[in-house]
């Protein structure tokens, strides 16, 4: 990741765990709660590589358990763990003696994140807020064989990526259970892929670079409270980026979440 | 293995070139030089103005004489068929004069861009066999569709790269020929006459540097292995095709010193000599893929093709993916290429100013250069490799095109026909795993 954008991250992220403005604390402020539940999200994105040799899709899915504490006027902390799986068919490897076109479909990995709101503003029943997310993806490590050719091939790889979303939204508090809203965020991923080839006596590693194409995002989403200890968040999101050969084309996300406030 | 010293003269081309077609005259020569027709014939392609009423656009067909045979909805184009008789270029110059005709013009052919354009290509049973016939007479045999080296298909990665060098350690190669005088880095050195002037004057350089990498998609004569790759013509054979084991050791010492990548040799020794075998060591140890003919009498692996941990001994098949009689045997043997009937260059004195210098020719000397080719194509696309590693990756990635008769790795074919789609197109990596 480039320094300035894990600068840009950084700030945004302490920024927003400040915690809530003046406007805020003059209101009155119920207790800090305790928030917990779980979630699952879903994202396609495309990824360039190794200089924007190459491009193809991260298809990622994963369910979390989430738990964090909501401050007065809905300000919250989450912290989230999970389990799922990324895709990465599409990802060709030519650093290798021979070359492979990764079409192995999913592999399994551990998903740590985490997630911070904040209300802003509120102007009659709007509201504007900051958001920000850290995802982080640990993969296991995948094995597969390779029998076309005269000498069987084994190869071992595992990926490991992150994620950061933040930036402002705007939510319509007007009606009473559910608020719908809708947010534009600066996004960025990256991380790697490291893949052994063993064909006996060749022998070789590559460790692929990725990077998430497009940089802002926006999403739609809608906040359902049939009570006061009861949340359900669901979200969609799509990242318009130029693909390389030309011409626009768009990632898309979707996530879903239930907490429930103590 | 035995080294003892080779004879000083040493048997060499005589059955390496065991058939050498010389039957080729005026008129079939200029069958060579057809061209591919640039569009369909009988049909046109126009596109109206926006707007256009559907009756207007009838009336201009009827009046034309001709039919709207399909339509492209989204683009709004329409293919036509024009009359019976009737030039493609007169009807394309009539419908533009309709005032309702935005334009209109020929059904252009394409091709891929990894076909190359050179007019002989599509005699190249080796590089892509369609079935098609093999000689130039009737009652000719036809080649088996698919028995190739899947040239085509490994072009989609990679056509090759200028900075590779293939050095033709063999008669020396005609220097002024149409398909090989942009590919050649210099005049060479000639180790036989000891001057800086590698011309060929016997042929089977030339040929051999043909099939390695002729000058490609340039519409003329034949597409070589790798395209941009550039050849380093080192004589060591004189007149006759002979060569001493000094000067074939001197000249592989020498093309590894110019920084060859890949290192021809269509030749071939009885005996195992020392020198011959230092000087594939010293070219192996600077780097280079040496890649060697096998032999063409039948008889066992000659040398340096036998020097098996050091150079690629490869044999032949042919337009069937047989092997070919003459093939010569044993378990140094790597891997096989089209060397039975197979179109290359020759010398532009050869046959004359007024034949195109052009011939098929058998052996293990062509089966070579396809290899050669293929081992300059991977160091394109991989300058990282290790010799020993391009010569594993031939190895394993070649097609047991006789694994009915004799499967796995054999004394004919070694692990079988170079396979050029498989040692550079990515491999799918399937779900074999967990």
């Amino acid at each position: 990741m480039p320094k300035r954008t894990a600068l840009f991250a950084g700030i945004v992220l302490a920024a927003l765990a400040v915690g809530p403005p003046g406007a805020w604390s003059q209101e009155s402020a119920p207790s800090v709660r305790i928030a917990a539940g779980v979630g699952g999200g879903y994202l396609s994105h495309s990824l360039v590589w190794d200089e924007k040799t190459g491009s193809s899709l991260l298809n990622a899915g994963y369910g979390t358990i989430r738990l964090g504490v909501e401050f007065p006027q809905k300000a919250s902390i989450m912290l989230l763990a999970g389990y799922g799986g990324n895709g990465w068919n599409g990802l060709v490897f030519r650093g290798l003696p021979v070359s492979i076109d990764y079409q192995a479909g999913a592999i399994r990995a551990i998903f740590l994140g985490a997630e911070i709101e904040l209300p802003l503003v509120q102007c009659g029943d709007w509201e504007i807020g900051l958001g920000g997310r850290y995802l982080y993806s640990i993969g296991s490590t995948g094995d597969w064989t390779l029998t076309e050719l005269n000498q069987i091939g084994s190869f071992d790889g595992r990926a490991d990526w992150m994620r950061i979303q933040a930036g402002p939204s705007l939510t319509y508090r007007g009606f009473e259970i559910f608020s719908p809203y809708a947010a534009v965020f600066y996004d960025r991923l990256w991380g790697t892929f490291t893949m052994n080839e063993n064909i006996n006596p060749l022998v070789g590693t590559e460790e692929k670079k990725i990077k998430g194409q497009g940089i802002v995002g926006a999403s739609l989403g809608m906040i359902i409270e049939p009570g006061d200890s009861f949340r359900l968040k669901t979200e969609g999101s799509l990242i318009p980026f130029t693909r390389l050969g030309g011409g626009l084309a768009l990632s898309v996300g979707a996530s879903i979440q239930a907490i429930v406030l103590f | 293995m035995n080294h003892r010293p080779a004879s000083p003269k040493a048997l060499v081309l005589p059955a390496l070139l065991a058939v050498l077609f010389l039957a080729q005259s005026g008129p079939e020569a200029a069958a060579f030089i057809d061209e591919v027709p640039s569009y369909v014939p009988g049909e046109i392609l126009v596109k109206f103005q926006p707007r256009t009423p559907a009756a207007v656009i009838a009336g201009v067909f009827v009046f034309r004489g001709a039919r709207a045979e399909s339509r492209i909805p989204q683009l709004d184009v329409y293919k036509v068929r024009i009359p019976e008789g009737a030039s493609v270029e007169a009807t394309v110059a009539a419908f533009a004069l309709e005032p309702s005709v935005l334009f209109a013009e020929p059904n252009f052919i394409g091709r891929a861009s990894t076909t190359p354009n050179d007019n002989l290509f599509k005699y190249q049973y080796a590089l892509s066999n369609t079935g098609q016939a093999i000689g130039d007479v009737p009652g000719s045999p036809q080649g088996k569709t698919g028995a190739d080296i899947k040239a085509t298909q490994g072009w989609e990665e990679t056509t090759g790269s200028e900075t590779i060098k293939i050095a033709v350690v063999d008669s020396g190669v005609d220097l002024t020929h149409p398909d090989l005088k942009n590919k050649i880095v210099g005049p060479g050195k000639d180790f036989v006459n000891d001057d800086l002037n590698a011309s060929d004057d016997f042929f089977h350089g030339t040929a051999v540097a043909g099939i390695a990498a002729a000058e490609t998609d340039n519409n003329e004569g034949i597409a070589g292995v790798a395209w941009q790759a550039k050849i380093l013509p080192v004589k060591v054979l004189d007149a006759s095709g002979l060569g001493t084991a000094e000067d074939v050791a001197d000249g592989i010492r020498w093309a590894a010193d110019q920084g060859a990548q890949v290192i021809n040799l269509s030749l071939g020794f009885d005996e195992a000599s020392g020198t011959l075998l230092t000087a594939v060591q010293y070219a192996f140890d600077k780097g280079a893929v040496l890649v060697a003919a096998a032999g063409s009498d039948g008889g066992a692996v000659e040398y340096p093709a036998a020097f098996a941990e050091y150079v690629l001994a490869v044999g032949a098949t042919d337009y069937n993916d047989t092997v070919w009689e003459l093939s010569n045997r044993g378990a140094e043997v790597d891997v096989a290429a089209p060397g039975v009937d197979v179109l290359s260059t020759v010398p532009t004195w050869f046959f004359g100013p007024t034949v195109i210098p052009y011939v098929r020719f058998n052996g293990t000397s062509i089966a070579a250069a396809h290899v050669s080719g293929l081992a300059a194509l991977l160091l394109s696309a991989k300058p990282w490799l290790k010799p020993e590693q391009v010569m594993e990756i031939i190895r394993f990635s070649a097609d047991d095109v006789n694994v009915d008769g004799l499967p796995g790795k054999d004394i004919m074919i070694g692990y079988g026909r170079i396979n050029l789609e498989k040692a550079l197109v990515p491999r799918r990596l399937g779900k074999s795993g967990k």
